[in-house]
């Protein structure tokens, strides 16, 4: 296994279209370690990202919080930019794992996953949350909406293509993540649900995501709908929650919670967070 | 093969190491650093957790390659220069936080890292510190205590040295 | 006299363990090893046709293949000689060793494993109790006719466990009752869940002789069972006890050290094989699963006639150490109240699962969770309070066990009015909160067990006990302290040597709420010794009597007269071989009598020197997501006498937290492959932040057997817990599931359908 430490998100591409299907991105590496174990035979390039400092920037450009790709969930969980202007990633960053496993997981490793249980990518998801991808060093960076990426899974991005970055539009200060878990702490979401709306005396384009409740993070676009345009009020958010639980949610059983349940939860968890987003505090 | 030179607890070493080496193989086996331990191989227990320039993380889960040119601090490196205990390993011994003791190292560097971030924590503040750090002796009660013991008298420290540091230079004897 | 007995003091290994100098056994690295891996069965239930290792054998850097072709052939005898070292005829559990290889590096030996061709023929597995009492079920052990068991022992195709608790008359009792309740429930299987998996290194010496370096609970009867096994001398084997990261039952029985020890045979090199966590939980020995029923009739003013209970245990595929859950569950399952006429049986049987094993408190939680839920029920039934209903119906002096023992030293009523001033149990409470009770009793164990104490010439003391240090602090804590008391030493002054075989002071091993009990009274009968040899010699260079006598910081010195005294170090010095020493052994204790009439093939139907724990629980219910958020649990346990404090308060703290895991999250799931959850990310472990506050009330009832009045502390914390918490869910929320773990989604049905 070759390994390499590009400086430059150019010198990464070249790398990519070098090594093709046996290179491997090392980001915060937690899943990567793991999967290493076995097929460390397969790999024929180990590319570390981590010198390209741009992309672990957080900052915030004109109307837009840029995070890049190699953002830790802890720097996310804890920067002020964050915290002040799109607070559900960092709700959702403070939820995830522990302490230990948000040092090292990144924002750009979780969207590239494919993980059904990402908090991050719920929380990006309800925000709108734009993926900057570069492809090659003379084409400009294309940009998608997350939900595109998180609709296709871990085959999201095209070979020899790189995240390197997401944008999120400010302005999403009601907001909430709800998440949902047998233990406590330190656990995937059994399912989760994030809700955004901007600021407004209506709900002004709400945004509800889900995980657990579908093969992959979808948005609640049933849900969305009864709240448009509208004032909050308890009911409302509780029709909302149940046309996200009846319309929205396609669940399917598993060994962690049963298709019924995690149909349940989605409304528990979309009432609760909408009524958190908006509700007297 | 990759060369990585780090500083471990204050000491610069040096390996040859392959890419996929991960920091826990880097600091047990060629280091023969055996403190830190191996739980669960996967990041779900803890046991394996080192500070890397401060940040707790699962050295079974980070590649050593990753910790080329960084400070890692492992429960070896605790201890002062005299070899006195650090006050977390002191409280520990003391409150009766531990038991097997195979989680401990992993649990104090969880705290080490708390105390820097945070020295006055109270006890929830320490419950979800060390979340990610399983015991199945203790409990937990003993190691929330002992945190927060270990905290006043980190403080106090702090305070003394402090103190020390501000008198002016003719006021000494 | 106790000075240090009843003291908390930090433990003798604290500051070694927090400096990260305490050797576990992957710690351990000896010159020249091979590292060794297993080959394991990917089926549950197969016939082996043929095993070829030639191929693997001729592989670069392998050192050693064993598997059935060439190791003996003899069955281990677990009361039932139903399995060997390594499968010889049948796998039955998929992950089960079919060879292990050791090869220069873990490399070389995986990929020799994945060389070795195991021909299969696949048959259908038997998953599940149901399945296995099925008519014309497939049976695990198809030559179960031709075992050798024990004269106790029931087998009888897939059933190989059963035992009955008979007196009275409980189909009278039962029409007579003006209320009759009947609750059904079923358990989960669970792991030990200790953190540091399991690890051995053997190294074979001259003269038919070896070597092991283990983490276990019961070096002794490993080296006994492993010379035995391959025909070695046993004073040519040693094993010498590393720290354990761990055990709570898990590591009795030997796993691998049979493996390193049967490779190291085969060669000249040290074998070391570590498990991963995935590895460990493929072989774990989990605690069982399975169902229990109840019914139980009871007056209008809540005095209990008669029980009949009926409890079904999953053991996997071999009868392992299993057998003592079944005996347990059933010597609970009516205590600890008066109930005249009782029928109690208990089954175990056969599955394609992995072996279950005596996890701490092996039937205690799950019997007591049954029993505790199912009397709540019919109290309720009966408008009484729980507390009131148990109060009414518990224990005391004079009364007698399930099986006829006389019981004294009775506390079962001052640990539930304890438990329950604790938890507040008649305060008000929130809505969504509630709180809930549970009361059980346990045994002590006295195993064999003896110490060697020794003063020297420098005024050192050597103590050395063959009782392992697990992590309880029966090694660590409580034999410092008794010595330290017998002698006026300083405990930390103490050398202590713990679990090497060669040290020659034998110990039955840490389990059965024994140690302390059993290694305790070991050290304290040699302390004893050598106390009185230091005062003979004090009495003579004080020229003074022994009772006025003083042994403190070190010295004897006459009462009174402080200056006139002697230190310990001359008192050795002056002795002809330079120290003073004894060995302690532990004496024989005679078991209770109990009516032998009540009881059909049950061994373990006399309780020594009995204890008594409740538990009470305060819980909040989130009706609409299921989640139970813990916020206390008090338990108060009887302990005899308080010798080591500090251990007492941490097994108890720590019993409350692997109770909530069986109570609210952790669960084994098999899958068609066998287990589905081998790692700690989907088997879930309770969190520092799912842990609740915990109280530790200690009630001593002094036992007239254990040393001090001492009584077993290990296992009890661990069975009350969960019942005090499915009790408070009911109290909170209306209705509880009647199966562990009570997962959220459980939860939120009990309540959806209680609610219809």
């Amino acid at each position: 296994m070759q390994y390499f430490e590009p400086n430059f998100v150019d010198e990464a591409l070249v790398l990519l279209d070098r090594f093709g299907s046996q290179a491997r991105l090392l980001a915060g590496g937690t899943r990567l370690a793991f999967a290493l174990r076995g097929d460390a035979d397969k790999v024929g390039a180990l590319v570390n990202l981590k010198r390209i400092k741009e992309l672990s920037t957080v900052s915030l450009r004109e109307q837009t919080l840029y995070v890049g790709a190699l953002a830790t969930a802890a720097t996310i969980a804890s920067h002020p930019a964050v915290r002040r202007h799109v607070p559900v990633l960092a709700q959702a960053a403070i939820s995830m794992g522990a302490r230990q496993l948000r040092s090292v997981a990144t924002i750009g490793g979780n969207v590239c996953s494919g993980d059904p249980a990402s908090d991050l990518c719920v929380a990006l998801l309800a925000c709108d949350a734009q993926c900057e991808i570069r492809r090659s060093s003379s084409d400009p960076a294309l940009v998608v909406p997350i939900e595109e990426l998180l609709r296709k899974g871990q085959s999201a991005l095209e070979p020899g293509s790189l995240l390197v970055g997401l944008r999120i539009q400010l302005g999403w200060d009601r907001c909430a993540y709800q998440k949902m878990t047998t233990r406590r702490a330190f656990e995937m979401s059994l399912v989760a649900v994030a809700f955004c709306c901007r600021n407004g005396p209506s709900l002004d384009q709400p945004r509800v995501a889900i995980a657990g409740a579908a093969p992959t993070i979808v948005r609640a676009r049933e849900a969305e709908k009864v709240l448009a345009g509208k004032a909050f009020t308890l009911g409302r958010a509780r029709d909302a929650a149940r046309a996200a639980g009846a319309r929205d949610a396609a669940p399917q059983t598993d060994w962690r919670a049963s298709a019924e349940f995690r149909r349940q939860l989605v409304v528990t968890l979309t009432e609760r967070a909408i009524v958190a987003a908006c509700g007297e505090r | 093969m990759q060369r990585v030179r780090l500083q471990v607890n204050g000491s610069v070493r040096e390996a040859m190491v392959e890419p996929q080496l991960s920091l826990l193989r880097l600091l047990r086996d060629e280091l023969q650093l055996t403190g830190t331990k191996e739980g669960c191989s996967e990041g779900y227990c803890g046991a394996c957790t080192v500070l890397v320039d401060g940040e707790p993380v699962n050295s079974c889960l980070f590649f050593a390659v990753d910790a080329d040119h960084k400070n890692v601090t492992t429960v070896e490196g605790l201890e002062d220069a005299q070899g006195r205990p650090h006050p977390l390993q002191s409280a520990f011994v003391q409150e009766g936080g531990l038991q097997c003791g195979f989680c401990t190292p992993g649990m104090l560097m969880s705290a080490v890292a708390l105390l820097e971030a945070n020295p006055s924590p109270d006890e929830n503040d320490v419950r979800l510190a060390i979340a990610g750090n399983i015991c199945r002796c203790t409990g937990y009660q003993a190691i929330v205590s002992a945190v927060v013991a270990a905290a006043a008298v980190v403080r106090k420290q702090d305070a003394q040295r402090s103190a020390r540091e501000r008198k002016p230079m003719h006021s000494r004897p | 006299m106790t000075a240090m007995i009843g003291k908390k003091i930090p433990r003798a290994d604290a500051l070694a363990k927090v400096r990260g100098q305490a050797a576990y056994v992957a710690d351990l690295a000896l010159e020249g090893s091979l590292a060794a891996t297993l080959l394991r069965s990917p089926h549950p239930f197969a016939r082996i046709k043929a095993i070829d290792v030639t191929r693997a054998a001729k592989m670069p850097g392998i050192a050693a293949i064993a598997f059935s072709g060439n190791t003996p052939a003899k069955p281990l005898d677990f009361g039932i000689k139903d399995q060997h070292l390594f499968p010889r005829e049948y796998v039955r559990y998929a992950g089960e060793p079919v060879a292990a290889i050791a090869g220069d590096t873990i490399e070389h030996a995986r990929a020799a494993a994945a060389a070795i061709a195991v021909t299969y023929e696949v048959l259908t597995p038997v998953q599940s109790i149901a399945q296995a009492l099925a008519p014309h079920a497939p049976l695990v052990h198809p030559d179960w006719q031709a075992y050798e068991k024990g004269a106790n022992r029931v087998l009888r195709g897939n059933v190989c466990g059963y035992n009955r608790i008979r007196r009275g008359d409980v189909a009278s009792a039962f029409s007579s009752a003006d209320v009759v309740v009947e609750s059904k429930f079923e358990f989960s299987p669970g792991i030990p869940g200790y953190i540091e998996p399991r690890a051995a290194i053997a190294r074979r010496e001259a003269d038919l002789g070896l070597t092991v370096w283990c983490g276990s609970q019961s070096p002794y009867s490993n080296r006994d069972d492993l010379a035995a096994f391959f025909d070695l001398p046993q004073e040519r084997v040693r094993f010498i006890n590393q720290f354990v990261g761990g055990a709570f039952g898990g590591k009795i029985l030997m796993a691998t050290e049979w493996y390193a020890a049967a490779l190291a045979l085969q060669c000249d090199r040290p074998v070391r094989m570590v498990w991963s966590r995935q590895e460990d939980g493929q072989n774990v020995f989990p605690r069982h699963g399975g169902t229990a029923t109840f019914r139980s009739g009871a007056r209008n003013d809540g005095t209990l006639l008669a029980m009949q209970a009926s409890f079904f245990f999953d053991t996997g595929a071999y009868i392992g150490y299993g057998s003592g859950t079944a005996l347990i569950a059933t010597m609970l399952a009516s205590a600890p109240y008066r109930i005249p006429n009782i029928d109690l049986e208990g089954t175990l049987v056969y599955t394609n699962k992995q072996v279950a094993g005596p996890v701490r408190a092996p039937g205690g939680p799950q019997s007591t969770f049954a029993k505790e839920l199912h009397l709540d029920e019919l109290a309720r039934v009966l408008a009484i309070d729980p507390l009131e209903f148990r109060l009414h119906n518990a224990w005391e002096d004079g009364d007698v066990s399930p099986t006829g023992q006389k019981l004294a030293s009775v506390s079962v009523k001052e640990t539930l009015r304890r438990a329950a001033e604790a938890i507040g149990w008649h305060q008000e409470r929130a809505a969504h909160q509630g709180v809930g009770i549970a009361c059980s009793w346990w045994f002590s164990s006295c195993g064999r067990s003896q110490a060697n104490v020794e003063v020297r010439a420098d005024g050192s003391v050597h103590v050395s006990s063959g009782n392992p240090e697990v992590g309880t602090g029966s090694a660590a804590g409580a034999i410092p302290l008794i010595v330290a008391d017998r002698l006026g030493v300083d405990p930390h002054a103490i050398v202590l040597t713990l679990g090497d075989t060669a040290t020659g002071t034998y110990d039955g091993g840490v389990g059965g709420s024994a140690s302390t009990f059993s290694a305790g009274q070991a050290a304290k009968i040699a302390a004893d010794d050598v106390r009185d040899q230091l005062l003979a010699r004090a009495e003579e260079a004080l020229e003074a009597r022994r009772d006025d006598i003083d042994l403190h910081d070190g010295t004897a010195s006459v009462r009174g007269a402080p200056g006139h005294a002697i230190s310990l170090a001359q008192l050795a010095s002056q002795s002809g071989g330079g120290a003073i020493s004894a060995t302690g052994e532990t004496k024989e204790i005679s078991e209770p009598e109990f009516d032998a009439s009540l009881v059909q093939s049950h061994d373990f139907a006399s309780w020594l020197a009995p204890s008594f724990t409740t538990s009470a629980a305060l819980v909040d219910v989130d009706a609409e997501t299921g989640r139970v958020r813990v916020h206390r649990i008090v338990t108060a346990q009887d302990v005899g006498f308080a010798v080591n404090p500090t251990g007492i308060v941490g097994q108890i703290e720590g019993g409350a937290v692997q109770a909530l895991g069986f109570a609210l999250s952790e669960e084994l799931l098999f899958g068609a492959g066998g287990i589905i959850n081998t790692g700690f990310h989907d088997y879930l472990l309770p969190t520092a932040v799912d842990a609740p506050k915990l109280d530790a009330i200690i009630v001593t009832s002094p036992s007239s057997e254990g040393p001090f009045g001492m009584k077993g502390v290990g296992e009890p914390p661990v069975t009350t817990p969960a019942g005090a918490i499915g009790n408070a869910i009911r109290d909170a929320a209306g209705a509880v599931p009647y199966t562990t773990p009570m997962t959220p989604e459980r939860v939120w049905r009990a309540l959806r359908d209680a609610a219809r």
